[in-house]
């Protein structure tokens, strides 16, 4: 028997279980217990609700609610459910959904993102900064350089102040002086000085800027490499939208881990360690007064930077808002001018305008505070220099170029501190962003590869499904208990509402995705055993949206296969009804598509997909709603296209008006994600079920604005 | 013409089952189970009721809950508390951003919780000047019914959110 952890139920004050012990479903809240026998139990089953889940139990007939919780439990509900309906019916559930716990081993935390089973907390941060070391070897010289002149340029530094002040009070200006005849040696000195930091600075940077930027490129040119082999099971838990500019922003984040965070990290260690050393041989006490004020500094610093932070991200926060209205309305315009709403948006734009308005000001009040005082409490450091070496100045024990040395390099205490209590944010947050780069470089390929995978070069190209179930979330089947056959050369026209499931079963033909549970099979091989190239190669899919590459009309067609010939391109464009036009075309098969004087209309994109298509010469085809977006004149030329593809090729096609399916050989009828129809047209027409309707509705609708059924 | 199915309600008859679910009596159909759906959750939360049977049709709608019985009215009105299971906010107690995700430390009617959200757009919605809806990661819903209403500590947290 299958072990299964209770479940929970969290939503009131008191908790209740729901567990399974012996062949006995037991709840319990607080003393009260009761108990279904296995006998009792028909079927489990989990809804989602708005704000919370339940589960629901078919006990004799009647549905009750067994359990209510919030959504983060929907994992365990699922599994709970799941397993007890193995026992229930006796019969093991194949079942593929991802067993990702959802807490950090370690410190049993919530992990942030459910999809990413990634603590921050417990992120080996060392490891990743190795990783990410580890990208640089190609560099290591220029890196080996760029260390040593960082350490020179901060050991440089350091001269200055010492030359300004000792060397130049007590000893030139002094009488006596040891080199008090010498100026001019001195001054040229200093001015050497500054010019040496200010060359190894300039060659720091510049070595520093181009591995940088390599390393940058590098992480880039990985990611994309990896997000190219990734299946879309992948793009449908990252937000697609959003998942490059991320990748984007984690590696310039990186960059400037490389560029600023790294070198300034070591100039400034060095600095506070040498100028340290400095201050404290020179006058070991007057240095001891210096550096009491430093834990003052810093605890100000890191109080008052959260606050800071807080009306930064505000004032960030109102002038984006800002900014989507503006977007909004520019891109809407032709809907803004069509309903004469011009004022609505202009209120809305001041609305937000004036919020950033009012965050600037109290941005701009802080900071005019917050700075000065700053500065103020900085300047204490020195005022301490002043009264106690003055003092000791004057009492001989101290000489005044000592005095002037150490207002020097106070101030380059200063600002290394400032970067050192900003040193751990800046470094969890760059080892953060490394993380994520490094986890879609590593992320596996989700669809699952047989260690030896069947070579099939020539599809025969019959389709199975035997007992197909799949949702694209978990516990939200789209698909469910989907078998049928498809004979080779067979033409299947696949009808149903939207939502029913069409899309879906394309989806698993095409291997996009892997069913939940349940087989497909392709020439009686299951499609998961198949080499995935010779799959893709041997379908072929023309979609409603044809997305054109920008390029020539030749590469855009050729796009499967570009070592095809110029001929076997046009005999494709020929078949596919797409060869006069583009001849028309400025260029001819050389126009550059994509280019805004280059105007295709929808039906011309349709035949360059379906030339596309012809050259690619799939066994197995799939149109999805190819003549949705097409008017009725150019609809019969896509449509004697489509006709000459089909031929020989078994053809999977979707469409909404059910007319064009009429050359289909069978349509199957999906609802709600079953399959309950299949035949002919004439045939499901007779059945007046589920296509019958779909039918008719469709008909009556169309001849009543007037277009052919 | 209203194309909108109000229900006649004084046909209705709503009744929370032994199994916690609602049915519904309505003329000489009778409904096992039916899901309730509120057509505006914030702005109506007791108007545009939608009652829909367990393939998702809808039965009809209520135009407002005080039509019912008061029996029928209770059902429907604690399925509607489950379906948007939503508790309130009475003090935040703690509050940390942590990698561009949030832990938050909240005390709710239901006593001490602890939650987690991320990014901003999908953690906050903004129902009106003062009515907050916080979502975390597994979509869970917490209310501040009325920010001024909180305590400044607290109202400081949400505030950096707005």
């Amino acid at each position: 028997m299958a072990e299964i952890h209770p479940i929970i139920g969290d939503l009131g004050k008191e908790k209740q279980t729901l567990s399974w012990e012996n062949d006995t479903l037991i709840y319990q809240e607080g003393t009260f217990t009761q108990s279904w026998e296995l006998d009792s139990l028909q079927e489990l089953k989990v809804q989602h609700l708005v704000g919370s889940i339940m589960l629901l139990g078919k006990i004799d007939d009647t549905e009750i609610v067994l359990l209510r919780g919030s959504l983060g439990q929907a994992r365990e509900y699922q599994v709970f459910a799941q397993t007890v309906n193995t026992e229930i019916t006796g019969k093991t559930q194949e079942s593929r959904w991802d067993q990702i716990d959802d807490r950090c081993p370690k410190c049993n935390r919530l992990y942030p993102d459910p999809a990413r089973p990634v603590c921050p907390r417990c992120l080996d941060k060392r490891s990743l900064f190795k990783r990410v070391l580890a990208l640089t070897p190609p560099y290591s010289k220029k890196i080996a350089l760029m260390v040593f002149l960082m350490i020179s340029s901060s050991l440089v530094g350091l001269i200055p102040p010492y030359l300004g002040g000792r060397i130049f009070y007590d000893e030139v200006l002094k009488q006596g002086g040891k080199y008090s005849d010498r100026l001019g040696l001195v001054v040229l000195l200093m001015f050497l000085a500054e010019l040496l930091i200010l060359l190894l600075n300039v060659g720091q940077g510049r070595v520093n800027a181009k591995v940088a930027a390599q390393i940058a490129f590098d992480l880039k040119t990985q990611v994309f490499t990896a997000m190219q082999r990734l299946s879309l099971k992948f793009y449908n838990h990252q937000q697609t939208g959003s998942l490059m500019t991320r990748v984007n922003n984690d590696a310039n984040h990186l960059q400037f881990f490389f560029h600023d965070g790294l070198p300034y990290f070591i100039v400034n260690s060095l600095r506070l360690v040498g100028v340290t050393v400095i201050l404290v041989a020179m006058d070991w006490q007057l240095a001891l007064m210096v550096l009491i004020p430093v834990p003052i500094i810093v605890f100000g610093i890191v109080k008052i930077r959260p606050i800071l932070w807080r009306f930064y991200t505000k004032r960030w926060r109102a002038s984006s808002r800002l900014n989507s209205v503006v977007n909004d309305s520019l891109s809407g315009v032709r809907v803004v001018k069509a309903f004469g709403k011009e004022d609505l948006e202009i209120e809305r734009f001041s609305q937000r305008n004036e919020r950033v308005f009012r965050v600037n000001q109290e941005v701009g009040k802080l900071t005019s505070t917050v700075f000065p005082a700053m500065s103020y409490f900085m300047s204490i450091g020195s005022l301490v220099i002043w009264g106690f070496g003055g003092w000791r100045v004057v009492k001989g024990s101290l000489t005044f170029g000592t005095l002037m040395a150490f207002t020097g390099y106070l101030w380059m205490l200063y600002g290394p501190l400032e970067f050192m209590t900003r040193v751990v944010e800046w470094w969890s947050s760059s080892m953060n962003s490394a993380q994520r780069i490094f986890e879609i470089i590593d992320s596996p390929e989700v669809l699952w590869q047989p260690e030896e995978p069947v070579r099939l070069q020539k599809l025969k190209g019959s389709v199975e499904a035997r007992d197909v179930t799949f949702g694209y979330e978990e516990g939200k089947p789209v698909l469910e208990n989907v078998s049928f056959k498809v004979e080779p050369g067979e033409m299947i026209g696949l009808v149903g509402r939207s939502g029913a499931g069409k899309s879906t079963i394309i989806n698993l033909i095409s291997r996009l995705y892997d069913p939940t549970s349940g087989q497909i099979l392709i020439d009686g091989v299951d499609a998961r055993e198949i080499d995935q190239k010779d799959l893709r190669r041997q379908i072929g899919m023309v979609l409603q949206e044809t997305f054109l590459f920008r390029g020539t009309v030749y590469d855009n067609i050729a796009y499967a296969r570009p070592d095809a010939s110029p001929e076997e391109v046009m005999e494709a464009a020929k078949i596919a009804n797409a060869h006069d036009f583009i001849i028309e075309l400025p260029d001819g098969y050389e126009t550059i598509l994509g280019e805004r004087n280059i105007n295709l209309s929808g039906g011309e994109r349709q035949r360059i997909a379906i030339a596309r298509a012809v050259l690619h010469n799939p066994q197995i085809l799939i149109l999805d709603e190819a003549t949705a977006s097409i008017d009725t004149e150019t609809e019969a030329l896509v449509q004697e296209a489509l006709e000459r593809l089909v031929e020989g090729r078994t053809t999977f096609a979707i469409a909404h008006r059910l007319s064009t399916l009429r050359q289909a050989d069978r349509l199957f009828v999906l609802d709600k994600g079953k399959l309950v129809e299949v035949g002919t047209h004439e045939e499901l027409l007779r059945q007046k079920g589920v296509y019958h309707m779909l039918f008719t509705t469709q008909r009556n609708a169309l001849s009543l604005v007037g277009v052919a059924g | 013409m209203s194309q909108l199915e109000y229900m006649d309600v004084s046909r209705a008859r709503f009744r929370t089952t032994a199994g916690g679910l609602v049915s519904l009596q309505f003329d000489d159909t009778f409904y096992p189970k039916v899901d309730v759906y509120l057509s505006f959750p914030f702005s109506y939360p007791e108007q545009f009721i939608s009652i829909r049977d367990e393939e998702g049709e809808e039965i009809g709608l209520i135009y407002d809950l005080s039509e019912l019985d008061s029996v029928s009215r209770e059902a429907v009105q604690q399925e509607l508390k489950w379906r948007y299971f939503t508790p309130k906010i009475e003090r935040i107690t703690s509050y940390k951003e942590e990698f561009g995700h949030t832990y938050w430390g909240v005390i709710t009617e239901r006593g001490r919780e602890n939650f987690v959200t991320r990014g901003r757009d999908q953690a906050i919605r903004i129902v009106s000047e003062t009515r907050i809806l916080i979502i975390d990661v597994s979509g869970n819903r917490f209310e501040i019914p009325d920010l001024r209403k909180l305590d400044a500590r607290s109202r400081q947290y949400v505030e950096t959110l707005l």
